[in-house]
C-alpha cells in the first residue's frame, strides 16, 4: 500500500521537473523580458543592460531556469508589471475564487450525478432510463462554452435572476451578507457546470448497477430474501462509492480548464480571468505561475484519484 | 512444390470460374454492409446524416459567392441592422456587417478546422494506441508516461500560450497545434482495445505465419476495432467543434478578421449585444448547438447498430 | 536426418515485485527439454495443464522466446528472430491452434484467412492464389462456398479444418498442433484426426502433437513423450509408452484413461489406486528434492526415462 503510493509520488517528480522545464521555455519564447514596463523609461540602454547582467538574464538557460527554481521554492513568483503585486498575492486572492466556485461545482456534480446514474440503473431500459440517457447525450455534446452564454442570457440577463458579473456585490457588508452574495454569484455557473459534467458519474454508476443487477452475488443475495432496495443501499452503491469519488481528483482537470470559460462568461475574478488578463496584458510572470500552478493542481488531483483507486483495486497496484 | 497440392486435389485451373461463382453466391455480407443496413433503417439517423451533409455542402459553396474582406467592411449605414430585412437576413452587427454572411464562412471555417483536427488528431491516437496496446513491455511504458504527462498539462492555457507567441499563423497552423492536445482520450481508448485484441489467438496465429508486426497492426488488429473507431471519430468530431469556436469565443482562435462561429458568440460578451441584439450572437449559438447535436447522434446510432450487429453475430453462430 | 532438433531447451518468466520492480524469481515453464521430429511421424507431447507442453511448442514455431538452450532446424539455431526471418522458417514450420474461434480473425473472410500465410511466403497471382486456397478447402472437405463466408458461420469442426487448411497452406515440414481437437465434441474430434491424417499421407508432413488427451494421442502419433512440471519424465515409441511405462507419472497419467469394459471395472479401480499408492510413497524415486524430474537416461534405444540412479540399476537387475 505504501509502496504503491511512494513510488507514484516518485514517478511525479520528472513529471513536474519537465513541465517545469516545457513552461520555462514557454515562458522565454515569449517577447519581451520582464523589466518592460517596470523601468524608469527614462534609463539608458547602458543600465538596461546593466540591471539585465545583474539579474542573470545572460545566462545560459539552464542556469536562469536553476536560478527561477530556487526563487520558486522560496514562494517567489516574480511580481505581475501589471498589477504591480507580487504574483503569489494575486494568486491567493484570486486562487480563493476559483476554487469556491469549483468547490460547489463539483459537490453539485456529485449530488445530481449519483441519484441519477442509480436511477437509471434501476429502471434500466424503461423510460425513466432513456430520458436519463438523453439528458447525458444532451450534456455530452453541446461545447461547454455555448451553454455558459446561453445560460446566462436566460437567467441571468433574460429571468434576471442571477447576478451576470463579479464574485461578491460591493453592497454585501458583512460575513452573512457578504456569504450569501458570494452564493449568489456561484450558484449560476456552478449549477451549469455540474449539470452539464455529471455525464462520466451518471455512465459509469448507470454500468455498475446494471452490471451488479445481474451479478450472482447479488442473486444470491436477493434468493436469500433481502429486500431490492436494501441490496441496492447495502451491496451496488457502496461498491461503486469509492472509484466514483476518485474521479473528484481526475475532474480537477476538467474543472480548471472549465474555469477560463465561466469567469470570462460570468466576469468571475478568479484566476481563469487573472490568466486571459495576463494574455492580454503580456503579465509573463502571472501567466507562467498560472500555467505552472493549473499543471501542479492536475498532477495533485491524478495523484490522489490514483492513490485512490489502487486502494478499490488491488490489480492496479502492481504497475 | 505447387504441384504436390495440385495433385491432390481434384480441383484445376478450369473449374476457377464456375466455383468463384459459386462462392460468389454464398458469400457473407461483411461487417460495414450490416451496420450501413441497420443504419439505413435508422430513419431519424439518416435524415440527421443527410441534414448534417447538405449543410456542409450549402456553406461550403456558398462561401464561394461570398467576398470576404468585402463582408468584414465597416458599413455604418447598417449599423446593428434587424433582421429579416432587404439585404441583412439575420441583421447586421455594430459594424453593419451581416451576420447570415459571416455565419456562412465562419460555419466554413469552423467546421473545416473541427474536421481537419478530428482527422488529424484521431489517426494520431489511433496509432499510439495501437502500437503501445500492441508491442506493451518497454514501448508501451514509456508511450504510458508521455501519455501521462500531456494529460497532466493545462491544455487551454498551453494553447493560448502558444498562439500568442507565434506570430504568424493561419488555419492550418492551428488545426496543427490544436491536434497535438487532442489525441489523448483516443489513444487510451484504442489502446485498452487492442491490448484486449493482441491476447487472441489470431493475432498468435498471424505471428506463426510470419506476418510482420505492421501489417499485424494495421490489417489484422484494425478491422476488428473498426466499428469502435468509427463512433470515436463521429463522437470526437461533434466534440471537436467546440475546440475552435471555443478558443476563437476566447479571442484566441482564428486570426482576427476571420469569421468563426466563435467570434460570432463572443458578441455576446458585450452586455448590450446579449440584451438587445441577440440576433448577433444567438444564431451561431443554435447552429453549433443543433450541429453538435445532430453529429452526436449519428455517433451515438452508430454504436447502437453496431451493438445491435454484434448480438445478431453472435446469435448467428 | 531430423526435422526440428530441440536441444535443453529452458523458457524461464521472470516474476517482478518489490520497491523497484526488480526480477525476484522465475516460473520454470520449460526447463531443460531436448527431442528430436523425424520427417513424416508425429510426435506426441503429453502433459497435464501447465505442465509447459504448449510453451514448448510455441517456442518451436516462434511464438515464445527461449530462454537458453537451442532449436536447431536444419542444422540452423532459430531461437533468434532475425534468423527465422531471413530463411523464412515459418515457411516451413506452421501451428494449428486450439480454439478454432479465436485463431480465426472474425473480421476476415476465408479466403484471405487461408492466403495470409501464401501472401507473406509465396508470390502468386489473384487467379492462382484463389485457386490454391480452393484447393486447400478441398483437400479437408470443404466446399467452394466457404470462400467468401466468417469464421462465424462455421461449426467448429469445419473451423479446425480450416485451420488445418491454413497450417498446410505453404507446404511445410512441420506443424505444430497445440490441443487441436480438445475443444470440440467427441463426434467431431474423429474426423479432425482423420483429415489431419489424410494431409499427412497426401503431402507428407510431420506434426507435433499437443495433447492431454493420452487415448487421442495413441491414435494419431508414432513417438511420444511425456513432459511434467517443465521437464520430460520419458519419451519413447508407442509401445514403449503404453505397454511398458517405467515412470510413474505416465502409468499414473495411463491409469487415469477411462475404463469401457465394464467387467474389468473393479479390477481397474484397483490398479490405479495401487498407482496412487505408489506415486504418494515413492516420490523420490522418481522426482529430485526440489520435486523437478531427474535427466532422462535411455533404457533401450527408443526409450528413455527420467528415473533416479538407483532405480535405473534396479530396474537393469529386474530385466
Amino acid at each position: 500500500m505504501w509502496k504503491t503510493i511512494l513510488r507514484r509520488v516518485l514517478i511525479m517528480i520528472p513529471e513536474l521537473v519537465v513541465l517545469s522545464v516545457l513552461v520555462f521555455l514557454l515562458a522565454k519564447m515569449m517577447p519581451g523580458d520582464p523589466f518592460t514596463g517596470s523601468i524608469n523609461p527614462r534609463l539608458g540602454q547602458e543600465q538596461i543592460h546593466h540591471l539585465m547582467r545583474i539579474n542573470g538574464l545572460y545566462d545560459p538557460w539552464y542556469q536562469q531556469y536553476w536560478n527561477w527554481v530556487v526563487h520558486l521554492f522560496h514562494g517567489n513568483l516574480g511580481t505581475s508589471y501589471e498589477y504591480h503585486e507580487p504574483v503569489i498575492d494575486l494568486i491567493k486572492q484570486r486562487g480563493a475564487n476559483t476554487l469556491w466556485l469549483a468547490f460547489f461545482t463539483m459537490i453539485m456534480t456529485y449530488a445530481i450525478g449519483l441519484p441519477l446514474g442509480i436511477y437509471a440503473g434501476k429502471h434500466e431500459g424503461k423510460l425513466q432510463d432513456t430520458l436519463v440517457q438523453i439528458y447525458t447525450y444532451v450534456t455530452m455534446a453541446i461545447p461547454y462554452f455555448v451553454v455558459l452564454v446561453v445560460g446566462i442570457w436566460i437567467f441571468g440577463y433574460g429571468l434576471d435572476i442571477f447576478p451576470t458579473t463579479g464574485s461578491v456585490s460591493a453592497q454585501a457588508n458583512g460575513f452573512g451578507p457578504t456569504l450569501i452574495s458570494r452564493l449568489g454569484h456561484i450558484i449560476l455557473p456552478g449549477m451549469l457546470g455540474a449539470l452539464f459534467g455529471t455525464v462520466n458519474i451518471v455512465q459509469y454508476l448507470r454500468s455498475e448497477v446494471i452490471d451488479s443487477k445481474h451479478s450472482e452475488y447479488v442473486k444470491t443475495v436477493r434468493s436469500k430474501g433481502v429486500p431490492m432496495g436494501s441490496i441496492y443501499r447495502h451491496h451496488i452503491f457502496r461498491n461503486s462509492l469509492l472509484p466514483i469519488a476518485a474521479f473528484a481528483g481526475y475532474s480537477i482537470t476538467g474543472l480548471l480548464g472549465g474555469s477560463i470559460f465561466t469567469e470570462m462568461v460570468f466576469s468571475y475574478p478568479g484566476m481563469g480571468l487573472l490568466f486571459l488578463n495576463a494574455i492580454n496584458f503580456r503579465d509573463y510572470t502571472v501567466i507562467t505561475a498560472l500555467v505552472l500552478l493549473y499543471g501542479f493542481l492536475n498532477l495533485l488531483g491524478t495523484l490522489l484519484s490514483d492513490i485512490v483507486l489502487s486502494i478499490v483495486d488491488p490489480r492496479i497496484r502492481v504497475s | 512444390m505447387e504441384n504436390k497440392i495440385d495433385k491432390k486435389s481434384t480441383i484445376s485451373a478450369a473449374d476457377l470460374k464456375r466455383l468463384s461463382a459459386e462462392a460468389e453466391q454464398e458469400a457473407a455480407p461483411s461487417g460495414f454492409t450490416i451496420m450501413a443496413r441497420e443504419f439505413i433503417a435508422d430513419k431519424p439517423a439518416l435524415i440527421a446524416l443527410i441534414i448534417i451533409l447538405a449543410f456542409f455542402i450549402f456553406v461550403t459553396v456558398a462561401s464561394f459567392f461570398i467576398d470576404v474582406p468585402k463582408m468584414m467592411e465597416t458599413n455604418i449605414l447598417a449599423y446593428y441592422n434587424e433582421p429579416f430585412t432587404k439585404d441583412f437576413f439575420l441583421g447586421a452587427d455594430s459594424a453593419g456587417r451581416s451576420i447570415a454572411k459571416q455565419l456562412i464562412v465562419g460555419s466554413r471555417d469552423s467546421i473545416g478546422i473541427a474536421l481537419g483536427l478530428t482527422v488529424i488528431s484521431s489517426t494520431f491516437g489511433i496509432c499510439w494506441g495501437m502500437v503501445s496496446g500492441y508491442f506493451g513491455g518497454t514501448a508501451d511504458l514509456v508511450m504510458q508516461r508521455v501519455y501521462d504527462f500531456m494529460m497532466i498539462i493545462p491544455m487551454l492555457m498551453t494553447i493560448i500560450v502558444i498562439v500568442t507567441i507565434i506570430p504568424n499563423y493561419n488555419a492550418i497552423t492551428l488545426t496543427l497545434i490544436l491536434s497535438c492536445f487532442y489525441w489523448m482520450g483516443t489513444s487510451r481508448l484504442i489502446r485498452s482495445r487492442t491490448l484486449a485484441e493482441t491476447q487472441k489467438d489470431y493475432v498468435q496465429a498471424s505471428k506463426a505465419f510470419g506476418t510482420s508486426n505492421l501489417k499485424i497492426i494495421f490489417r489484422e488488429i484494425m478491422p476488428n476495432i473498426s466499428s469502435l473507431i468509427i463512433v470515436d471519430t463521429t463522437l470526437s468530431f461533434a466534440e471537436n467543434m467546440g475546440v475552435e469556436t471555443g478558443l476563437s469565443y476566447l479571442g484566441f482562435g482564428l486570426p482576427m478578421g476571420t469569421p468563426s462561429l466563435g467570434t460570432l458568440i463572443a458578441n455576446a460578451n458585450d452586455p448590450e449585444n446579449i440584451t438587445h441584439y441577440w440576433w448577433t450572437w444567438l444564431p451561431a449559438a443554435l447552429e453549433i448547438i443543433i450541429l453538435c447535436l445532430s453529429i452526436s447522434y449519428v455517433g451515438q446510432v452508430l454504436r447502437r447498430t453496431l451493438n445491435a450487429s454484434q448480438r445478431r453475430g453472435k446469435q448467428e453462430k | 536426418m531430423s526435422i526440428i532438433e530441440v536441444k535443453d531447451l529452458t523458457v524461464h518468466y521472470p516474476i517482478r515485485g518489490g520497491f523497484w520492480n526488480r526480477v525476484v524469481d522465475t516460473v520454470k515453464a520449460v526447463d531443460g527439454v531436448s527431442f528430436s521430429i523425424e520427417p513424416g511421424e508425429t510426435f506426441g507431447l503429453v502433459g497435464e495443464s501447465g505442465s509447459g507442453k504448449s510453451t514448448t511448442g510455441k517456442s518451436i514455431v516462434g511464438l515464445e522466446t527461449a530462454t537458453s538452450g537451442s532449436i536447431l532446424y536444419n542444422g540452423v539455431d532459430v531461437t533468434k528472430r532475425s534468423v527465422r526471418r531471413r530463411m523464412q522458417y515459418n515457411r516451413d514450420i506452421q501451428m494449428i491452434f486450439q480454439d478454432s474461434l479465436s485463431s480465426l480473425n472474425p473480421r476476415k473472410r476465408i479466403e484471405s484467412i487461408i492466403a495470409e500465410p501464401l501472401r507473406n511466403f509465396e508470390q502468386l497471382s489473384p487467379e492462382d492464389e484463389k485457386l490454391r486456397v480452393l484447393q486447400l478447402l478441398d483437400i479437408v472437405g470443404l466446399g467452394p462456398d466457404a470462400l467468401y463466408k466468417y469464421p462465424y458461420q462455421f461449426s467448429g469442426g469445419q473451423r479446425q479444418r480450416i485451420g488445418v487448411a491454413r497450417a498446410v497452406a505453404t507446404d511445410p515440414k512441420l506443424i505444430i498442433a497445440d490441443e487441436p481437437v480438445s475443444a470440440l465434441d467427441l463426434s467431431v474430434q474423429a474426423q479432425v484426426l482423420n483429415f489431419m491424417k489424410k494431409v499427412q499421407r497426401d503431402l507428407g508432413v510431420s506434426y507435433l502433437f499437443i495433447s492431454h488427451d493420452l487415448g487421442v494421442v495413441r491414435h494419431m502419433c508414432t513417438r511420444i513423450a511425456i513432459m511434467h512440471r517443465g521437464r520430460l519424465v520419458e519419451i519413447g515409441t508407442r509401445d514403449d509408452i503404453y505397454n511398458h511405462p517405467l515412470h510413474i507419472y505416465t502409468q499414473r497419467l495411463l491409469a487415469a484413461i477411462p475404463e469401457t469394459n465394464v467387467d474389468h471395472r473393479e479390477e481397474h479401480r484397483k490398479h490405479r489406486l495401487e498407482i496412487e499408492r505408489q506415486y504418494e510413497e515413492e516420490q523420490s524415486l522418481y522426482y529430485d528434492q526440489d520435486g523437478g524430474a531427474f535427466p532422462l537416461v535411455a533404457v533401450s534405444p527408443t526409450h528413455s526415462v527420467a528415473l533416479a540412479p538407483k532405480t535405473i540399476a534396479a530396474e537393469k537387475a529386474g530385466r
